[in-house]
């Protein structure tokens, strides 16, 4: 171990024997010479014999005075007694509280400097277990910093592996380590290592990412297009905030697929809005699941957040550092379907991409795949999937190789599976298979008392949005949106209050500003044939988007059909479009179950 | 939440009420006292939402009015509010069909329970000021155009008044002139409305917020800040997700009493992540305005409210003392707090200060965002 030390020994030897005038030999645990000066010199490096004095002294753990060299009995085996010209000699072992780690050695060699030994070999004796004392700190100081420096070394190899932009800050919030992918996302000219988090990712407070234990934001790209998602957590250390992580993602602004990255994937039971009894259940039975690697069935009418839930299941569970990938099972074409979910191999069919692509199987491997509307996948895909589940290796399309995947279901429906098992619509296997952990998101009407929190959330979320004054609800308003039934849930919800906030000019909504449909069905009269909603005190039509009076077509067929599946289906059949492209439409126009969700 | 308020709420609401009076609102344990003797003999007290209110329902809303302290030394017989609930009945020649608080932080979240309890009627789940304000006008009720004449208010003794008032500030300016009469503590029945009127004015789910609140301190888990389950009960409420503004510990108190007020300021020099920075909270009766290093980080009527950092109990200006670690958060407020309207009553121009009010999420973007 004093070999950690070994230039701090050789340096402070020379030092001693400059200042005591007598040579100094320092003998490490396996007897090999460490340090020798003065005569003693040409023993530096080599190996000593069993039975010499400093072996003596290490065994027996005590000091040793030999005045008469030769005639000492430990002298008798020695191989150079005949020439040596050694006067006196000290030596003392350098031990710890319980470990020899060697020992060090005084020897005079003229007759004026054994006097000086002998007659002071109390003080020097002490002198040299001083010294022993010093060389084991700085053995194990060098020990310590090797060691440092291997977890350092670990811990970077450590962020290099994350397919995230990863910053080590310090408590002054100053970036301490930092991933190579951090530099090009952050795209930080120069040396990132020194900089404060601020000047990095500029309006990003150090105070702020210490503020929870587990902070979240996004913030926009710098100087690019997108957006930087942020994870942070503080490290605490006996009650202080001594740095902080932080993983850096960016997405690009419009992204829309429905491949998604673990970054998105930040929605927590937190972004879950509600404080009734019947709500705060279910979170607390998915918080539960959550942690484990359960199947989980979420039944829900359309608009009830099943997506929510199923990211903040992702979020809290082991998985959450792999992917989440979402797949709508009734939105992509039967054809497609099977090649997106099992992937396929090159020359599958006619137009397959070159070298194969990874279905979404695949893509969640390490994470959750996410499986919506289950209840509207053929019969032919169900068998397909079974196996896949029950043997957990997928087969590509076109492929005769199987890749084994490590994935977490999360399937979600609106549609009753136990009569669609028994009108033979879904195999009774594959129910059995999903329905593990079955949880069952109450519809807005059964809460309405959660629409106060709601009302709010989405009133303070558009209003930042697009920089309009704070607006409160008449009674008659008030009574409006209590007594309507949401059969399009929160998203629906979500969309009225967007929809008053962009068209109502005053303070105050009145009933007649809340939108039309709203008010037709809970004063419970027969919907009025299909129309464009009309823009008050203005000409229907000027100055409006061919996109806005589309999505106003897509909300206004939804409300008449439904928001269910169903009522999709219906809808696009009677707007002349197909259910994808429906789905399509309402993801471009944040109709959509994330939309709520932000 | 909305049922009914159990005894075992009460302890809550006192805990959480407090953080929602921003430091002042007094201490509600009279109160929670007052409440657990009214609701000693058994049951509860039926809480309703707004939205469930018949329009047509009368709705009375009452309170103590004055000075919290004085109230340890003119201990209250607990049934003041409910008198100047029966005096204003009598007036109007109708019975309430429900109460309610018209201030949710601080004592006065408790006083329309001792109500309920006493005359038999529910409470509704709403209030007029979302947390605590030193003045009667300062509230939804009034910014939105309801008259809070007529008011009966009452003192321990049994002496009553029914004031009718031209305005609400000279309603303000007379009631305050009694309650010094009534030796600096009354308690008050007025702004009765309908249930319609409630639906669109009062500030809803306040007095839940309350309880889930103190629930939230209370029902502590090991490994959890209790900060952070304030936070999170904040951010599923109709307030807004808090911000822990500061963490530090209070090196300075300059407290005043002038004009029936405490005016003044606390400074807290950070620590931890707040280390080398400096928190200064301005405050009159409430805490109104937090400066950090020279710039503004929350302000009237946003919240700002003290913690003690190791226990999540909210501590009052009163409580304040030199050397407390506190946790100071800032809590967004409802929209309808917002208003051009509500920031004429309440807004920081209100208090003296030359600056105008700034939500805590343009302030915060990065925490907000």
């Amino acid at each position: 171990m004093l070999v950690n030390s070994l230039a701090y020994v050789q340096a402070t030897t020379e030092a001693l024997d400059h200042v005591l005038g007598l040579s100094v030999c320092v003998v490490d645990q396996s007897l090999r010479v460490l340090a020798a000066t003065g005569k003693l010199q040409p023993l530096s490096g080599t190996q000593l014999a069993p039975g010499t004095p400093h072996a003596h002294v290490q065994d027996r753990h005590c000091s040793l005075v030999i005045g008469t060299p030769r005639r000492h009995q430990l002298c008798a085996e020695c191989q150079g007694r005949d020439g040596c010209k050694v006067t006196a000699e000290l030596y003392s072992p350098i031990a710890g509280v319980d470990q020899v780690y060697g020992s060090v050695s005084l020897a005079a060699f003229s007759q004026r400097e054994r006097e000086y030994l002998l007659s002071r070999q109390s003080q020097l004796l002490a002198l040299l277990g001083f010294l022993g004392t010093a060389f084991i700190a700085a053995s194990r100081q060098s020990s310590m910093q090797a060691a440092r420096e291997g977890l350092e070394m670990q811990f970077q190899e450590a962020l290099n592996l994350s397919p995230s932009a990863m910053l080590a800050l310090d408590r002054e919030g100053t970036v301490v380590a930092a991933n190579d992918i951090a530099r090009s996302i952050v795209g930080t000219r120069g040396h990132l290592i020194g900089m404060a988090i601020c000047d990095v990712i500029p309006g990003l407070s150090f105070a702020a990412l210490v503020s929870s234990r587990s902070f979240r934001a996004e913030v926009p790209a710098e100087g690019r297009d997108g957006t930087l998602f942020i994870r942070a957590r503080p490290v605490i250390q006996h009650g202080r905030v001594e740095g902080a992580v932080l993983a850096v993602d960016q997405k690009p602004d419009g992204f829309a697929g429905a491949m998604d990255n673990p970054t998105s994937g930040l929605l927590t039971f937190d972004d879950i809005k509600g404080t009734s009894d019947v709500l705060q259940q279910v979170k607390e039975r998915a918080r539960r699941v959550a942690g484990t690697t359960a199947t989980v069935l979420l039944v829900g009418e359309s608009g009830t957040g099943k997506e929510m839930f199923a990211r903040a299941i992702h979020a809290e569970s082991p998985r959450r550092g792999g992917p989440f990938v979402a797949i709508n099972c009734a939105a992509i074409p039967e054809s497609l379907l099977e090649s997106e979910v099992f992937g396929y191999d090159a020359g599958a069919f006619t137009g397959a991409r070159r070298g194969g692509k990874p279905g979404r199987f695949e893509l969640a491997n390490g994470g959750t795949l996410f499986l919506d509307e289950i209840g509207d996948m053929s019969l032919t895909l169900q068998a397909k999937f079974l196996r896949v589940l029950e043997e957990r290796k997928v087969e590509r399309v076109g492929g005769t190789t199987t890749v084994p995947v490590d994935v977490r279901i999360i399937a979600a429906t609106n549609r009753n599976l136990e009569e669609l098992v028994a009108a033979g619509k879904f195999r009774e296997d594959l129910y059995y298979r999903l329905n593990v952990v079955p949880l069952v998101l109450p519809p807005l009407r059964d809460r309405k008392e959660d629409l106060y929190v709601l009302i709010e959330h989405y009133l303070k979320k558009y209003r930042l949005a697009l920089g309009k004054e704070p607006k409160r609800f008449s009674a008659a308003a008030i009574n409006a949106l209590f007594a309507y039934d949401w059969p399009g849930n929160i998203r629906e919800l979500a969309n009225t209050i967007e929809y008053v906030m962009n068209l109502e000019t005053g303070p105050v909504v009145e009933v007649d500003g809340l939108p039309a449909w709203l008010v037709r069905n809970c004063q419970r009269e027969k919907p009025a044939p299909a129309g464009l909603p009309a823009r008050r005190g203005q000409n229907p039509v000027a100055g409006i988007s061919l996109k806005e009076l589309e999505q106003d077509a897509l909300r206004l067929a939804l409300n008449e059909y439904g928001w269910t599946t169903e009522g999709k289906r219906a809808a696009a059949r009677a707007l002349g479009i197909s259910l994808a492209t429906l789905y399509r439409r309402l993801k471009q126009g944040n109709l959509d179950d994330r939309a709520i969700a932000n | 939440m909305p049922g009914s308020i159990t005894s075992e709420n009460i302890e809550d609401l006192a805990l959480g009420a407090a953080i929602l009076g921003a430091g002042g609102g007094g201490d509600p344990y009279l109160g929670k006292l007052m409440v657990r003797k009214a609701l000693a003999g058994g049951g509860n007290i039926a809480l309703l939402a707004p939205y469930e209110l018949p329009d047509d329902a009368l709705v009375i809303p009452t309170a103590m009015i004055g000075a919290p302290t004085v109230m340890m030394e003119k201990i209250p017989s607990g049934d003041e509010a409910y008198r100047a609930l029966r005096t204003l009945e009598e007036h109007l020649g109708r019975r309430a069909f429900a109460t309610m608080p018209i201030e949710a932080g601080g004592l006065n979240s408790t006083i329309p329970l001792v109500v309920a309890a006493k005359a038999g009627i529910p409470v509704v789940d709403a209030d007029g000021m979302g947390r605590a304000f030193p003045e009667l006008q300062m509230g939804t009720f009034h910014i939105y155009g309801l008259q809070g004449s007529p008011m009966a208010i009452h003192d321990e003794r049994g002496d009553s008044c029914l004031i009718n008032c031209a305005d609400n500030y000279m309603l303000e300016h007379i009631c305050r002139g009694i309650t010094v009469r009534m030796g600096g503590v009354a308690y008050i029945a007025g702004y009765p409305m309908t249930g319609r009127q409630v639906k669109e004015l009062a500030i809803p789910s306040t007095l839940s917020m309350g309880v889930n609140l103190g629930r939230a301190i209370r029902v502590r888990s090991r490994d959890r800040d209790p900060v952070d389950s304030v936070i999170e009960v904040t951010g599923n409420s109709i307030y807004g997700r808090a911000i822990a503004l500061f963490r530090g510990k209070i090196v300075d108190l300059e407290r005043e009493t002038a004009g029936g007020f405490i005016k003044g300021k606390a400074t807290i020099r950070g620590v931890e992540a707040c280390q080398g920075s400096t928190l200064e909270v301005q405050f009159q009766n409430e805490n109104l305005i937090a400066i950090i290093d020279g710039q503004i980080a929350a302000s009237v009527p946003d919240l700002i409210s003290f913690l003690d950092a190791e226990t999540g109990h909210p501590i009052t200006i009163e409580g304040l003392r030199n050397g407390f670690r506190v946790t100071v958060l800032g809590i967004p407020t409802p929209e309808i707090m917002r208003s051009t309207a509500a920031l004429a009553v309440w807004g920081p121009r209100c208090f003296g200060y030359d600056i105008d009010f700034r939500p805590l999420e343009l302030i915060h973007p990065t925490y907000y965002r």
